[in-house]
């Protein structure tokens, strides 16, 4: 599959994501270091941008419903199951994937549509606020994982080698 | 014309400017171990761009024992705030003189160091740089929500300047 290379970043940060929460324990991901939000919150956080994004605009559907209001921006504070929430986010990114992989780099200059109206980043500005936005809540939930006293923990930026640099 | 990818370093480094308003140089100099501080961020993200884009790619060093002070893997410190920002300063500065000449070509290209050619090309090079600029700044929010500062930035903030477009 020739998948655009910013896909492959954003598979690559998603990689990432996962490789910094291996270990957490169910308990540890629903524990807030006030006033932060908790682990399990942040992958459900990550998971409805992806929804947000690349299956309720741009496919027109709905795989987990309700999670906006419970890790939206700006919604009250929760402290989901963590199984729940890399269970959602398995979904969410193996739906967003159908949209994603089809992705061109003519596409990428294009708005998607929501409500009638463009939205008003293009699509691959779209993907480049995805993959930061994961790189940051990466970096939170690293300090998370710090102060909950958690031992050993991964370092990053981690290896590259299936995230090669492709000029398009 | 500046390269996309070296757009993309330059709006995470004004990301990164913007998580750190406003905070005390007492704070910024504070613990919450087992983590580094705030100026030891700083400085971080400084180290990392004048090894690569100054010493490596250039064959200058304008931040003697920086990386000594808070490289990876180094013993923690606390340095002075208005130091570390000086340098980060200085190094952004000299490292713009080489990133502002970079073409699509040599970014398929590798630094050298020490006579041996980096494994990573230069694109993967300013990739890592990018992600590593956003994981700290997502650590650093994270500092200081349990510093208790408030009213802190939101992100990912604003795109319009930096926007996708072709020449990749």
């Amino acid at each position: 599959m020739n998948r655009h290379p910013l896909v492959t970043q954003l598979r690559f940060t998603r990689s990432e994501l996962v490789r910094c929460l291996e270990g957490v324990s169910a308990e540890d991901a629903m524990r807030r270091v006030m006033p932060l939000n908790c682990i399990s919150w942040t992958i459900g956080h990550l998971a409805n941008q992806e929804q947000g994004f690349w299956v309720l605009v741009a496919q027109g559907r709905l795989v987990v419903p309700d999670l906006n209001d419970l890790v939206g921006y700006g919604k009250p504070a929760s402290t989901p199951p963590l199984d729940e929430m890399w269970a959602a986010w398995r979904t969410i990114t193996q739906a967003a994937d159908e949209y994603l992989d089809t992705l061109t780099t003519d596409l990428l200059q294009t708005h998607l549509v929501w409500k009638g109206a463009p939205r008003p980043e293009n699509v691959g500005t779209m993907l480049r606020r995805n993959t930061y936005h994961y790189w940051y809540h990466i970096g939170e939930a690293h300090a998370i994982r710090d102060m909950l006293g958690h031992q050993d923990l991964p370092e990053f930026v981690g290896d590259m080698s299936q995230a090669l640099y492709r000029p398009e | 014309m500046v390269h996309p990818l070296v757009t993309q370093l330059r709006f995470a480094r004004s990301e990164f400017v913007r998580c750190f308003a406003g905070v005390p140089p007492e704070d910024a100099c504070r613990r919450i171990e087992p983590m580094n501080c705030l100026s030891w961020v700083v400085g971080h993200l400084a180290s990392q761009e004048h090894f690569l884009w100054v010493q490596m790619a250039q064959g200058q060093n304008i931040a003697p024992g920086l990386r000594q002070l808070v490289g990876f893997g180094q013993p923690a410190s606390t340095p002075p705030w208005d130091q570390m920002w000086d340098l980060w300063r200085s190094v952004t500065a000299a490292a713009d003189r080489y990133l502002d000449g970079l073409t699509p070509e040599m970014l398929k290209t590798h630094l050298e160091w020490e006579g041996e050619s980096l494994e990573e090309d230069i694109g993967i090079k300013l990739l890592r740089n990018i992600y590593h600029y956003w994981f700290h700044l997502g650590e650093a929010h994270g500092i200081r929500q349990a510093l208790g500062h408030t009213d802190l930035p939101v992100y990912v903030g604003g795109m319009a300047e930096v926007r996708y477009a072709v020449r990749e």
